[in-house]
């Protein structure tokens, strides 16, 4: 069971990647979300912003590069219950990582303030401006961000679980250093 | 016999002071009513049609255009291209009509630290000079005040000014610098997070005054 087989180096080094970005990226949104109104909290939702869209674009990598590689997150070993709670979990993971972005995107377009990236460029408005669709993708995205905190945890948890008490190695897929 | 004629020299004189009375009063009120109209001295003096018109600011936040519009204005405007020495065009606008299409950018832009509504009610312009384009026909530059914010600059805006009898538009594009008149203190006067230039972009639809 040692050999399970390593994602292309490019999966593992955007996953690796992500993922500080995305706990920045979090802790961001969370705490830009409850300041009042003002410069900071237009500094902050900034950044906030810019961010979601290099997020978006380092998530559009990793899928092209996984739909190109046909990686599966699928093992063998796994009884077909665990293969389709695995299909289930990774597949929400991605579909919250890609949601994020665009509702946030939809959200920041119907407030009239579209995502720039780092002030360098800015995106275009997804949607005309709209108060009222404003707050429901302001509700959706604050759904995704506590649904894929859901996620992560379970993710990570299972992760340990392979690791400590199946022993099946599958971190090993995702590691930098392992066997090809 | 006598009486009646007495009466009827009454009468008339009664009549007579009558109508004295009433032109004289029309007089003072043709010129209480209609003064502007005379020192405007014959020349087209214009409504402004509010529903066909526009006022918008844009100014580049983190880089990214944020457009504000002014749904309301109100203005003296005696224009003729005939008579530019005697044109006026002074046009008030009220800060709380601002619409930035985003709420908290509304309370933001009529706090203190942009146009401070509660203070300064009101953004003005007074021209004291409009010219001829030398080169464009139907184009003027119109020079003035702009008040903003206790804030007094003097402009000079390209205007173009097409009349079609009895209605015309006036239009125009200016840039403005935010920090001549104040708006945005404190943190918001970093002009890479907020630009300092400010386009702003009129075109108002004008109605001859009845």
């Amino acid at each position: 069971m040692n050999n399970v087989k390593s994602y292309p180096l490019l999966s593992r080094i955007l996953h690796w990647l992500m993922v500080p970005l995305l706990i920045l990226q979090l802790i961001l949104g969370f705490w830009a979300a409850e300041l009042p109104i003002g410069f900071e909290r237009f500094f902050w939702l900034s950044r906030h912003k810019s961010l979601g869209m290099l997020l978006l674009f380092l998530l559009l990598l990793r899928m092209f590069w996984r739909f190109i590689h046909k990686m599966s997150f699928l093992l063998q070993s796994m009884s077909p219950l665990q293969k389709r709670a695995v299909t289930i979990v990774h597949l929400s993971l991605y579909a919250c990582m890609l949601l994020m972005p665009l509702s946030g995107w939809l959200m920041a377009s119907a407030a009239k303030l579209p995502p720039g990236f780092f002030g360098l460029i800015s995106f275009p408005a997804l949607i005309e401006p709209d108060n009222s669709l404003k707050d429901i993708f302001n509700q959706f995205h604050t759904f995704l961000v506590w649904l894929f905190c859901f996620l992560i945890t379970i993710h990570i948890m299972a992760a340990f679980y392979h690791q400590l008490i199946i022993k099946d190695n599958v971190i090993n897929r995702i590691k930098f250093g392992s066997r090809e | 016999m006598l009486f009646i004629n007495h009466l009827d020299g009454n009468l008339k004189c009664s009549l007579f002071n009558s109508i004295l009375k009433f032109s004289v009063i029309s007089l003072v009120l043709n010129f209480l009513l209609f003064s502007n109209r005379l020192k405007a001295n014959g020349i087209d003096e214009w409504d402004i049609d509010l529903n066909k018109s526009q006022l918008m600011v844009s100014v580049k936040a983190d880089g990214t255009p944020f457009e504000t519009i002014f749904t309301r204005m109100e203005g003296r405007i005696i224009l003729d291209k005939n008579n530019l020495q005697n044109s006026i065009i002074d046009v008030l606008v009220p800060v709380e009509s601002l619409e930035t299409g985003n709420k908290d950018g509304d309370e933001l832009a009529l706090s203190e630290d942009f146009f401070n509504q509660v203070k300064w009610p009101h953004a003005k312009f007074t021209s004291h000079l409009i010219e001829k384009d030398k080169l464009n026909v139907e184009h003027y530059w119109v020079s003035g005040k702009l008040q903003i914010k206790g804030h007094t600059q003097k402009i000079r805006v390209p205007v173009l000014f097409k009349n079609n009898g009895k209605t015309a538009m006036l239009s125009g594009k200016s840039i403005l610098q935010r920090l001549d008149f104040s708006l945005g203190t404190g943190e918001w006067t970093n002009t890479q997070w907020l630009s300092n230039n400010v386009e702003v972009t009129f075109s108002l639809s004008l109605k001859i005054k009845k």
